[in-house]
């Protein structure tokens, strides 16, 4: 039995998107859920990690891989020194994507590569964000995340020099080798899914996690106990930036093709919002049903289109964002904690913390083999 | 030729009178409920849409829209109140809650809108990528193209900021309103209806930025469904810098961020090659600079000035 190609799409697409929404979702959850950052500013992240990965991993391989590039490029009667990465994007990004489909070694090296460099950009950014946070209350502070982010995204959107400004650029393709990469890939984003929600319910169930809840629930408490505030919300901040550089760069290799416009505060910052708020603040797991309830309308309404279109004076597509908002709304009203409400500090077992106590108690009696050295 | 000449001084002065509309009407509603509000665009796509349908429609002139567009707005003011705001500060929501929720309001009208135009657009009324500035009364002086909207709009902007002055000093509902501003819990023991001004601030808020939506489609030459959500971090931004505690802060801040965007950026466009794309960060490095060195505004600078002095 074969499926058909169009239900392989389909699948893929779902997979995708949820895995994306989930991961971004989540590195908003780690911020704002558990540390109480309110971070308007995410989508600052997740583009630099895709402009990372398309204007500065493509150019660094059109340099590195000269030689092969050159040779390519030339067979197609072309100077490769006349090129500019941009105004000749396309031809480049073949030629180098035709290199790396001889080479999986190489491609998954850019791929990881690129994800590191991603993510510690994105880092980068989401720290730049908490910069005002002392000084700003939260609802200050939001505005000031949203402004922050807002510049960089209008930066990139009309500069054509980084990633093409309002055309865009390609991105190269890390999987080329691949000949089912379209089918493979969201396998790849839902592992990178699963590997963040490992990481982000190790952070927050060890003690890092516990100040960072202390840090949300009471900052002046939190100092008074020793713990630096501001540190804290810096760490917390940098690593959800990270992720989401981290998912900047994965949906860049999904897509293949980045535009600024495409990570929009809409898209990127106030649905995960929404996500988050509707899955449920400081639970991880409420979090990612929270993406699949999104994803869930918007396919279900995708479903629909064909047969509600040709009746209906207006596009379906639409009814999703009405939808998705009038769901959060009745949430905040009726159920402010989420689908999942957030669970109670967890800790060891009894006998365990009884155990790691008794092993840890000094003994009150020498050795035998202490006495004998005496 | 000088940089700045009549032609963009025109220019300016009206999109800073949108802007400092679309500002005033969020401080008012950031005064009372001390939320930032992200469907303040909302209500202005409410303005743009009914300028746009009865323009098109009817054939009206875009300012004969005015009334309607005031009336409109003030409904969807109050059902964002009553449906969103009220039960949720009942139920004793935080700020945050409060904000995510009018992000909500702004997901919702986002779908809200775009249908609107659709619907609009199977009625047969053009009603994306579609600018009025076409129907606009236009006289030409010399080399200047003077058109209607550079004189109604700040007229009218002044007009308003007259009317809020009268209302809040020599009426009642605006001595109730200005104390539920300074102390709701005090002005609650006074006899105020406090919830009664919260809900009149959200009728004027949705007021005032219908109004200033509605000169959008006229003052530019392509409108679409997202216009206002577009210009929602450069009303945040009027309304910060102005000073988020007086209702004249975003008066003062929508033409300061509104003149910064037209003219700095025209400026630096002579310095800098290309850098007239960049009107949003410009606004966006003001509002930055002006939360983190001074976020209590412009106001908030003259206040703390005169107090030290």
């Amino acid at each position: 039995m074969t499926v058909p190609p169009e239900v392989i799409q389909a699948l893929a697409d779902i997979a995708a998107f949820f895995s994306m929404y989930a991961i971004v979702a989540l590195a908003l959850n780690l911020a704002y859920g558990y540390t109480g950052v309110p971070n308007f500013g995410l989508h600052m992240s997740i583009l630099g990690g895709a402009a990372i990965t398309g204007g500065l991993i493509g150019r660094i391989l059109f340099g590195a891989l000269w030689n092969d590039v050159s040779v390519r490029l030339m067979e197609l009667g072309m100077d490769p020194a006349e090129l500019d990465f941009v105004s000749n994007n396309a031809v480049i990004i073949d030629a180098i994507n035709a290199v790396i489909a001889t080479s999986p070694l190489l491609g998954i090296g850019i791929l990881l590569m690129a994800l590191l460099v991603a993510g510690l950009f994105g880092a980068l950014l989401g720290y730049l964000l908490t910069l005002p946070a002392a000084r700003l209350r939260e609802e200050y502070l939001a505005m000031a995340t949203l402004a922050i982010a807002e510049v960089f995204f209008n930066v990139l959107r009309f500069q054509r020099d980084i990633i093409g400004g309002t055309i865009g650029i390609q991105v190269v393709d890390p999987l080329a080798w691949l000949p089912q990469r379209f089918a493979v890939y969201p396998l790849v984003l839902l592992g990178a899914a699963a590997a963040v929600f490992l990481l982000i319910r190790r952070v927050v169930n060890a003690p890092l996690g516990r100040v960072l809840k202390s840090v949300r629930d009471d900052d002046v408490a939190a100092s008074t106990m020793g713990h630096d505030v501001a540190r804290m919300r810096e760490l917390s901040m940098a690593v959800s930036g990270f992720i989401g550089g981290v998912a900047g760069a994965l949906w860049a290799f999904y897509t293949l093709g980045i535009n600024a416009i495409n990570f929009n505060r809409v898209l990127w910052t106030f649905i995960p919002w929404l996500i988050v708020i509707l899955g449920g603040t400081a639970n991880n797991l409420g979090v990612v049903i929270g993406a699949l309830v999104y994803i869930v309308i918007r396919r279900t309404i995708i479903l629909f289109k064909d047969t509600l279109n040709p009746v209906l004076p207006f596009d379906v597509a639409w009814v999703e964002y009405l939808l998705i908002g009038s769901l959060l709304i009745a949430m905040l009203i009726f159920r402010p904690q989420g689908i999942l409400p957030e669970r109670p500090v967890k800790t060891l077992d009894r006998d365990e913390v009884e155990r790691l106590r008794e092993e840890s108690r000094p003994s009150l009696h020498l050795d035998k083999d202490e006495v004998a050295a005496r | 030729m000088p940089i700045v000449d009549v032609q963009m001084a025109l220019n300016a002065v009206t999109y800073s009178s949108i802007v400092a509309l679309a500002a005033t009407g969020l401080t008012t509603t950031f005064l009372t409920t001390k939320v930032p509000n992200f469907a303040q665009g909302s209500f202005m796509m409410v303005g743009a849409y009914t300028a746009i349908y009865v323009a098109l429609k009817w054939g009206w002139s875009p300012y004969a829209a005015l009334p309607l567009s005031a009336l409109l707005g003030t409904a969807v003011g109050l059902a964002v109140y009553f449906l969103v705001i009220y039960p949720l500060r009942r139920r004793g929501a935080n700020i945050m809650a409060l904000m995510v929720a009018t992000l909500a309001v702004s997901i919702v009208f986002i779908g809200v809108m775009n249908i609107v135009a659709d619907v609009f657009e199977s009625a047969g009324v053009r009603s994306r990528d579609i600018g009025l500035s076409f129907l606009d009364y236009r006289e030409t002086v010399g080399p200047i193209v003077v058109r209607g909207v550079y004189v109604v709009t700040p007229v009218f902007a002044a007009a308003i900021v007259f009317a809020l002055y009268i209302l809040l000093n020599y009426t009642k509902i605006g001595i109730a309103f200005r104390a539920t501003v300074e102390n709701p819990e005090l002005a609650r023991v006074m006899g105020v209806n406090v919830d009664r001004v919260m809900a009149m601030s959200w009728a004027l808020s949705g007021m005032l930025g219908a109004v200033s939506g509605t000169f959008l489609p006229v003052f530019l030459r392509i409108a679409h469904p997202n216009i206002g959500d577009d210009m929602l971090p450069t009303i945040f931004a009027a309304s910060v810098v102005g000073g988020l505690q007086s209702i004249y802060g975003g008066f003062i801040g929508g033409y300061i961020v509104g003149l910064a965007e037209t003219i700095v950026t025209r400026l630096l466009g002579e310095v800098i090659q290309g850098a007239l794309v960049y009107r949003y960060v410009v606004s966006m490095a003001i509002f930055v600079a002006v939360l983190v060195f001074a976020p209590r505004g412009v106001i908030g600078l003259i206040r703390e000035g005169g107090r030290k002095a």
